[in-house]
């Protein structure tokens, strides 16, 4: 073994990474043997930035829950398409676009560069939004408590009024889209907007995401169809109030 | 300095909800800043009396946009249909009759649930339109082309689709429609992909369209988002549309728009497409 072994402060990830690098290796010093070791101790942005570590693609997040654990409220061959096809796409084609765009600015191509706006907010968008929606979601959610209770009754007047609020305009949604509740930094104030497609919150709007729910016809057909009223009725029941509440204070 | 404050405020909204007047923002702040009682009084008094009234926001000869009646317009040269009266016209084949391309279930759910909403939703605009033109008050008016497009776009596409299929159809077309697509898109091939191509690519809820434009006397594809009408947003006559929106294809298709979009050539009416084409080259003068 001729990779020097660089663990001295080394965390779990660094020997995990020393691991595979040794195995990559194969014993020998390499240059992918390396760069995996210089990936365990360098955040990946400064690596990117020097050149050195191509871009990590982006991959799927695992639910943190099973396909059937929504029902009734969110069936599970819906669960199903909507992570498995569905977010799994926005991913695959986010991924395409990146890679046109890093081709793009390396030949200096302005034009093509901003002819993939539309995609990177599309996927991207898609990828950021559904990646929120299932850690927004689950069997076991609990209430609202706490300071972020408190904010909901002082900027909704009751958790009632801002469900209603929330769900009216979700509903409104012409097309495909997102209902939001959202944190607004400057004001400090819980506030409600809606998106359309997969347009993100808070590069759109500037609020910060706290609970989204996807009005899209694919979230909701399979089991409702036509009926979107009943879903977004519904899908309090699944809310997931911790998830929601550490985001808020996060975002404070 | 508070009781000056106040004394501003006070006015400025008196003014707001006596006139609807937009107060100068910057005479404002060099109120503000005004050094004394006595002489911000006095520059007070003089802004007001230079006050130029400006309504704020709104079209100064007041007009209501011309899609609201364009919209109208085009349902009644496709349905005959008054303004408000607006009824689900029926389906000229079973529900069930372009299966396996299009299931029963998708049919009806699309027919009776869907297409319904849309002109539930436009005769609530309507009536909210003659409320609003009875007041003249052409901000509401125009506050309510969203619904209006939305909703009237809605009643106007789905009835144009259904005329669109038909059981037994498909293939490829035959007259005048036939010879425009060779022209226009060298061959029924590359009209076909174009138009899938355009279709699968729509993001969200759309259709895809064949329409023609009248100016060049020329068939092209197009797409539109939501319910947008396609003759008030790309001045094209429709011609052909396909529904992209997954109420179209969801139950059946799941996510696999492309094998929708695929299906749906099993099922064109070209008949229909042609007719439609004739009759905008007529109109046309062509």
């Amino acid at each position: 073994m001729t990779c020097c072994k660089q663990q001295d402060e080394s965390s779990s990830a660094a020997e995990e990474y020393w691991n595979t690098a040794a195995w990559h290796s194969g014993g020998v010093v390499c240059w992918e043997g390396i760069m995996l070791l210089v990936r365990a101790f360098l955040p990946a942005r400064s690596l990117a930035a020097a050149g050195l570590w191509c871009r990590q693609k982006h991959t799927l997040p695992d639910l943190p829950y099973d396909y059937g654990a929504l029902e009734p409220t969110i069936n599970a061959e819906i669960m199903q398409l909507h992570h498995s096809k569905h977010h799994q796409t926005y991913v695959n084609n986010l991924n395409v676009a990146e890679e046109k765009l890093a081709e793009a600015k390396e030949k200096g191509d302005v034009s093509t560069i901003i002819s993939l706006a539309p995609a990177l907010k599309f996927n991207g968008g898609g990828h950021i939004n559904h990646s929120i929606f299932w850690q927004n979601l689950s069997p076991d959610g609990g209430e609202p408590e706490g300071e972020l209770l408190a904010a909901i009754n002082r900027d909704f007047g009751s958790v009632e009024n801002m469900k209603n609020q929330l769900s009216a305009q979700t509903v409104a949604v012409q097309g495909s889209g997102w209902g939001w509740l959202g944190y607004n930094k400057q004001k400090g104030t819980l506030q409600i907007a809606t998106c359309p497609n997969q347009d993100p919150l808070e590069a759109t709007t500037g609020l910060v995401p706290l609970f989204g729910i996807d009005v899209w016809e694919h979230a909701y057909y399979l089991q409702y169809k036509n009926v979107r009223p009943d879903y977004v009725k519904a899908i309090w029941n699944v809310a997931n109030w911790k998830d929601i509440t550490a985001r808020f204070n996060a975002a404070k | 300095m508070a009781e000056k404050d106040l004394y501003i405020a006070a006015l400025e909204k008196k003014l707001a909800e006596l006139s609807g007047i937009e107060v100068d923002q910057i005479k404002k702040n060099q109120l503000a800043n005004a050094s004394s009682e006595a002489r911000s009084i006095r520059e007070m008094a003089e802004y007001v009396e230079g006050i130029q009234v400006k309504q704020a926001g709104l079209v100064i000869t007041g007009q209501v946009n011309p899609q609201v009646a364009a919209m109208f317009a085009h349902i009644k040269a496709e349905l005959g249909e008054e303004r408000g009266a607006h009824t689900l016209p029926p389906l000229k084949y079973d529900y069930d009759a372009l299966e396996p391309h299009i299931c029963a279930t998708i049919m009806q759910i699309h027919h009776t649930k869907h297409h319904q909403g849309y002109i539930n939703n436009l005769k609530a605009a309507v009536e909210k339109l003659a409320e609003a033109e009875k007041a003249n008050d052409i901000a509401a008016m125009n506050a309510l082309l969203p619904a209006i497009k939305f909703n009237g776009g809605g009643h106007l596409n789905h009835t144009i689709f259904w005329t669109n299929m038909a059981p037994g159809a498909g293939g490829e077309p035959t007259g005048a429609i036939a010879e425009a697509i060779n022209k226009d898109f060298g061959s029924f091939q590359s009209f076909k992909e174009k138009f899938s191509g355009a279709s699968v690519a729509v993001k969200g809820s759309g259709w895809g369209w064949l329409g023609y434009c009248p100016k060049d006397d020329k068939v092209a594809v197009a797409t539109c988002q939501n319910q947008d009408p396609l003759q008030i947003t790309h001045g094209l006559v429709p011609l052909l549309g396909l529904d992209v929106w997954e109420h179209a294809y969801y139950l059946q298709y799941k996510n696999l728009r492309a094998d929708y979009v695929k299906a749906f050539f099993n099922v064109i009416n070209w008949a229909n497409v042609n007719e439609r084409y004739e009759a905008a080259r007529k109109a046309a003068g062509h």
